[in-house]
C-alpha cells in the first residue's frame, strides 16, 4: 500500500462530507475527538502485524478482507448520504462518543489500521489519517444550511463511491499478492 | 449508551464474520526435507506398485468401494512417466527409473504420424497437444536420468508435432484432427500451451542450435499477454506448466511481459496457496472454504510455487517475490505431506497397497496424478527445505 493510496483510501473512508452533517457543533469536541482517533488508529496500526501474526492470517488475506469492509462501507455511504445523528455526551466528552467513536473509528478505517501494520506501513498510515482528519476539521469552518447539506450529502456519496473504488482496489492488489 | 453497544455488537460481530468467512487461520504444519523425501518416496511407491501389462499404470483407485479404476488418460500416463523421470534423474532412483520405463511400450503404441512428426494419441482419437508435450518432457527427463540418446528421434518427432501446431502468434492449437488431417483452429488446450512452452524451453537446452528457442519465446509471449483472453480466463490462470517454461527458459529469454506475467502468476498461485491453507477437513473451515483440494491440486501449486521461486532466484526482476513464494511453498508443502496416507494409515485400508503413499478425495478416490503432482512438487521443494 502506497501513502498515496492510504491517502485516497482513508479520505474516502473517514468521508469527512458525510460527518460534517453529524458533527457536534462544538470544535474544540471535533479537535479531541480527532487526535483520540488518531491516537487508536496509531496504536492498532502499530500492532497489527502482531496481530494478524497471532491471529494466522497473512497480510495478503487481510487486504481481501478489509476490501470486504470497505465496499460495505462505502457502499452504505453512498446509498444513505445523510446518517442519522449520533447522541453523545455532554461538552468536550463528545469527542470520544461520538466524535471518536463511532463515527471516525469506523470498521473501515480500523481495516485498513490493521492493514497498513501487517503491511510494514504504519507510519505512512498514521500520516494518511491526519490528513484525512485536517480535512475533517476544516469542514467544521464551512457553514451549515439547506443548500450547504445538499452539496455535503452530495460530496459524502462521492466519497462513498470512492470507498467502493479503494475496496476495489485492494482486493485486486490482494489478489496480485503471492 | 445503547446506541453505543449497538456499535460496539456490529463492530465484534463484524470483526468474527470476517475471521470465520474471510479471513480463517492460515494453517501451515512445519516440514522437514526428510519427511518431504519420505513422502516423494511414498508417492512413487503407488505410482510403481501400479505398473500394469501393456505399459499401463493404475489410474484410480475407490477406496470406499475398494475398486481400481478401468478409465485411462493418456496426458497422465505421460505425467505419471515424467515424474517418476524427474525422481530418478535427481536421485538416481533405479525403482522409478524402471517404473518410468515400463510406460515405454505404452507411448511406442499409441504413436500417430504425420508428415514428419508423431503425436501421442490412442487409436481413433485425435492428438492433443498436452499428451504430447508433457511425454516429451518426460523424455527429456529420461535423458537427464539415463543420458541414453536412443529416444532422441521419437522426441523430435513428438516436439515437431508440438511446432507444427503453433500459429504465427505463437500460440499452439490444442487438437489435431484425424478426419480434417490438420490443426482445429480456434481449440486450445487447458494446460498444453503451457506444456508445450515447457518442451520447446526444454528441447532448446537439450539441443541448442535448433530453433526451439525462438517457439518457445513465441509461445511465452502469447501466453503471458494474450492467453487468458483467448481462452477466457477473468483473472491469470494458474498454470504451473507455464511457470515450469519460464524457468526453464531463464532470465536471458523473459521480456518484460513475461516477467509481468510470471508476478501475475506467483499472485494467482499464491493466492491458492492462501486459500487452501484455511481450508479444513470439518467445521466451518470445511463450511466456508469447501472440499480440501486434491492431491493434484496440492501438488500443481507447489509446482508452480517452487518454478517461480527458482525464476525469482535467477531473476532479479522477481527477486523481490522469493520470500513470499518461499513462506507459501514451505506452507502447502507442509499440507500436502500431511494429508498423504502413511504406511501405519494404509493398514486400515482394505487395499494397503493402493491407499499407501496416496493422496484421497473426500469420496475416497485418488488417482495416479494425486500422486504424480505432489512427487513432482516436493521433489522441487527439497533443495528450499534443505537450505533450512
Amino acid at each position: 500500500m502506497t501513502f498515496a493510496f492510504l491517502v485516497f483510501a482513508l479520505v474516502a473512508v473517514v468521508n469527512p462530507c458525510r460527518l460534517r452533517l453529524v458533527l457536534p457543533r462544538r470544535r474544540g469536541a471535533v479537535a479531541l475527538g480527532t487526535l483520540l482517533a488518531l491516537g487508536a488508529f496509531a496504536a492498532i496500526a502499530a500492532l497489527g502485524g502482531e496481530l494478524l501474526e497471532a491471529l494466522d492470517i497473512s497480510p495478503e488475506s487481510f487486504r481481501l478482507g478489509a476490501a470486504l469492509v470497505l465496499g460495505l462501507e462505502g457502499a452504505r455511504a453512498f446509498v444513505f448520504a445523510r446518517p442519522a445523528a449520533e447522541p453523545g455526551l455532554a461538552g468536550l466528552k463528545a469527542g470520544l462518543v461520538p466524535v471518536a467513536f463511532p463515527l471516525l473509528l469506523t470498521p473501515g478505517v480500523v481495516a485498513l489500521a490493521v492493514a497498513a501494520g501487517g503491511d510494514g506501513v504504519a507510519a505512512e498510515a498514521v500520516g494518511a489519517l491526519a490528513l484525512a482528519l485536517a480535512l475533517v476539521l476544516g469542514t467544521t469552518l464551512l457553514p451549515r444550511g439547506t443548500r450547504a447539506d445538499a452539496l455535503l450529502a452530495a460530496g459524502g456519496r462521492l466519497l462513498g463511491a470512492l470507498e467502493l473504488v479503494a475496496g476495489v482496489a485492494l482486493a485486486v492488489e490482494a489478489l496480485r499478492d503471492v | 449508551m445503547r446506541r453505543l453497544l449497538v456499535y460496539a455488537a456490529v463492530f465484534v460481530l463484524g470483526a468474527l464474520a470476517l475471521r470465520i468467512a474471510v479471513v480463517p487461520a492460515e494453517v501451515c504444519p512445519s516440514l522437514s526435507p526428510d519427511q518431504a523425501r519420505t513422502a516423494i518416496a511414498e508417492a512413487a511407491g503407488w505410482l510403481e506398485r501400479g505398473g500394469r501389462p501393456g505399459g499401463r499404470y493404475t489410474y484410480g483407485y475407490d477406496r470406499e468401494l475398494d475398486l481400481v479404476s478401468e478409465d485411462y488418460n493418456i496426458t497422465r500416463h505421460a505425467g505419471v512417466m515424467l515424474s517418476l523421470y524427474q525422481l530418478a534423474a535427481e536421485t538416481g532412483d533405479e525403482e522409478a527409473l524402471a517404473a518410468a520405463e515400463h510406460g515405454l511400450p505404452f507411448l511406442r503404441a499409441n504413436l500417430l504420424r504425420h508428415d514428419d512428426w508423431a503425436a501421442f494419441a490412442e487409436p481413433g482419437q485425435d492428438a492433443g497437444l498436452g499428451a504430447s508435450a508433457l511425454v516429451a518432457a518426460a523424455l527429456v527427463q529420461r535423458r537427464r536420468a539415463t543420458g541414453d540418446e536412443s529416444q532422441d528421434g521419437l522426441l523430435h518427432e513428438l516436439s515437431r508435432f508440438l511446432a507444427a501446431q503453433q500459429q504465427a502468434d505463437g500460440s499452439v492449437l490444442g487438437v489435431w484432427s484425424r478426419e480434417t488431417e490438420s490443426a482445429v483452429p480456434g481449440e486450445y488446450s487447458k494446460f498444453g500451451s503451457g506444456q508445450a512452452l515447457w518442451t520447446f524451453a526444454l528441447m532448446d537446452e537439450l539441443f541448442p542450435g535448433e530453433g526451439w528457442d525462438e517457439r518457445a519465446r513465441g509461445l511465452a509471449r502469447f501466453v503471458a499477454t494474450r492467453r487468458d483472453d483467448v481462452e477466457g480466463y477473468v483473472l491469470t490462470f494458474p498454470d504451473h506448466w507455464a511457470a515450469y517454461g519460464l524457468a526453464e527458459l531463464g532470465p536471458e529469454q523473459l521480456g518484460g511481459p513475461e516477467i509481468a506475467y510470471a508476478r501475475s502468476l506467483a499472485g494467482i498461485l499464491g493466492l491458492n496457496s492462501r486459500l487452501e491453507s484455511q481450508s479444513g477437513e470439518d467445521g466451518l473451515r470445511r463450511l466456508m472454504r469447501g472440499e480440501p483440494a486434491s492431491g493434484a491440486g496440492l501438488g500443481t501449486v507447489i509446482e508452480g510455487l517452487a518454478q517461480l521461486r527458482l525464476l525469482s532466484l535467477a531473476d532479479p526482476r522477481l527477486g523481490d517475490l522469493t520470500e513470499d513464494l518461499e513462506k507459501r511453498l514451505r506452507c502447502t508443502a507442509g499440507r500436502t505431506v500431511e494429508r498423504q496416507v502413511d504406511p501405519a494409515e494404509a493398514q486400515e485400508a482394505d487395499n494397503p497397497l493402493l491407499a499407501r503413499g496416496a493422496w484421497f478425495s473426500e469420496d475416497g478416490y485418488t488417482q495416479m496424478d494425486d500422486q504424480q503432482h505432489p512427487l513432482s512438487g516436493l521433489l522441487a521443494t527439497v533443495p528450499l527445505l534443505e537450505a533450512g
